[in-house]
């Protein structure tokens, strides 16, 4: 049976599939294609990669640091321990009635 | 006689007024006189010279030298031979340690670190000076590049010995030794050795293409420090200036500017260099110093040799995996350095560029993969090395 690690990011059950990679001797999680196939929690807010190119509604977290991905995006909800998250940007978040946000 | 006044003289010097009456008051301009509260010199006088730059003049004419003959320092790499003539060149050599030099040198510059190492170990502690030292600086590489660490150790070891033990009197013995130091120490990133004279001390001495991968450790060095444009200047400079081609020193060089244009995102001129140290590396193949700087060259040799050229590309990925190993053990941890070593060398290329703050887009570009692909090399660095952000990429890269 494939490994699997689950996550429940803001109410939505993810079952992320592990890869044994032999060169590092571990487990790594093996993230589905966010922008083909999108996910969004219950309350319309899509679920991205960390390091996904950041888009043109972000806003820098860290004035020090550019914007380069969501991981630098003051909008973004980083889980703890996975390299993924939830963008809080409301100009990004689907209407949960039916109509879809503004895609990127 | 006649006189002129301090004013006058100021004037016609263009010094200040009180700068010449102090110089008669020192006794510096010969027949001047005082008249009450003032000076007056004789007309005609030349102006005195100034004391500091009369001691600058001697210093610069004291620092020229005469560049000395070492016949038996890295003779490859300090001869111009035409590129895709390097073995002819050594087989024209006469037979002695000279010519056994020159072909471990062959050996190790195209890949063969084995052969490089039993070429030199009978070398290391000779009598000649040059052949000595150049045994040292290929054994102690060509060892790491197989791993074999206290060997490497052993040669580097040598060479601290012979710096320490050089007096000033021998300042042909302290140019070889500097070079030799500086260019172990700065290539695998350790600090340099205490009491190494400043460059241009010895570089004058050193014969032409030792002299230009002298400057090419500089341009390291300098990049290293990330003062990419002062590394550029003296890339160029060098390559401008030389008369003749050395292909040794000149992939060196070009590889280092691909380093700097990288770092400056500027990837039409880095991928200029780097096909530039291709077209002298590949007739004689002599590929070892693109799998050593794989690392530094932002993905450049996947953007350009992996397609044209998919057989050199893989055995280039051997050197940089079985060198990187060898220096990773070697490596001072007191330097600071944190690099990632449990990375593939596409994942460590990917990652130095994001690390660098490119978009997965322009590396997807610029390495000719997918953005997903990108991605997914990242996402796996990201994950060996337990952090969960782009910016901490940069504490394992060498940026």
């Amino acid at each position: 049976m494939k490994k699997t690690k689950k996550y429940n990011i803001e109410g939505v059950m993810l079952t992320i599939p592990l890869r044994y990679d032999e060169i590092s001797g571990r487990y790594m999680e093996v993230y589905p294609d966010f922008i083909k196939d999108p996910v969004y929690t219950p309350e319309g807010r899509p679920i991205m990669l960390t390091l996904e190119d950041a888009c043109a509604f972000g806003e820098k977290k860290d004035a020090n640091e550019g914007l380069v991905d969501c991981g630098s995006c003051r909008f973004y909800r980083q889980v703890q321990s996975a390299l993924i998250g939830v963008c809080g940007c409301e100009k990004k978040r689907k209407n949960v009635m039916g109509q879809g946000g503004q895609k990127k | 006689m006649e006189y002129i006044t301090a004013r006058d003289a100021a004037q016609k010097w263009n010094i200040s007024e009180r700068l010449v009456q102090k110089y008669c008051a020192m006794g510096r301009i010969e027949g001047a006189k005082k008249f009450g509260a003032s000076w007056g010199i004789p007309a005609g006088t030349v102006k005195p010279k100034d004391p500091r730059k009369a001691q600058t003049d001697t210093k610069i004419r004291t620092q020229k030298r005469q560049s000395v003959y070492y016949p038996g320092l890295m003779p490859l790499m300090n001869t111009a031979f035409e590129p895709g003539k390097c073995l002819e060149f050594i087989h024209d050599m006469a037979d002695g340690p000279q010519k056994r030099i020159a072909m471990a040198e062959y050996y190790y510059f195209s890949g063969q670190p084995e052969k490089a190492v039993r070429e030199t170990e009978l070398f290391l502690t000779g009598a000649d000076r040059d052949i000595q030292l150049s045994a040292c600086l290929i054994y102690a590489y060509a060892n790491l590049s197989v791993g074999k660490i206290q060997q490497a150790r052993y040669a580097l070891a040598l060479v601290s010995e012979m710096f320490v033990a050089s007096t000033k009197k021998q300042p042909e013995m302290r140019a070889a030794l500097s070079f030799i130091s500086s260019a172990a120490a700065v290539l695998l990133h350790l600090p340099l050795p205490q009491g190494l004279p400043p460059m241009q001390e010895f570089l004058p001495m050193l014969p032409m293409g030792i002299r230009m991968f002298a400057l090419y450790v500089t341009a390291h060095y300098t990049y290293l420090q990330k003062d990419y444009q002062k590394s550029l200047g003296i890339v160029e400079a060098t390559l401008g200036m030389q008369m003749e081609v050395y292909p040794i020193p000149c992939i060196y060089l070009h590889l280092v500017a691909v380093m700097d244009y990288m770092s400056l995102k500027q990837t039409d001129k880095a991928k200029q260099h780097l096909l530039a140290a291709w077209e002298l590396a590949r007739p004689d193949d002599l590929i070892e110093g693109f799998g050593e700087h794989h690392g530094l060259l932002g993905g450049m040799l996947e953007a350009v040799i992996k397609p044209e050229y998919p057989e050199d590309f893989k055995r280039i990925i051997a050197i940089t995996y079985r060198f990187s190993a060898g220096w990773r053990k070697i490596h001072n941890p007191d330097t600071g350095h944190d690099v990632a070593d449990n990375l593939t060398t596409t994942e460590f290329a990917a990652s130095m560029l994001a690390a660098r703050g490119w978009t997965n887009k322009e590396i997807s570009n610029h390495m000719n993969i997918s953005v997903n692909t990108v991605k997914w090399h990242i996402t796996n660095a990201m994950q060996k090395l337990n952090i969960g952000s782009r910016q901490d990429l940069k504490k394992y890269m060498l940026l």
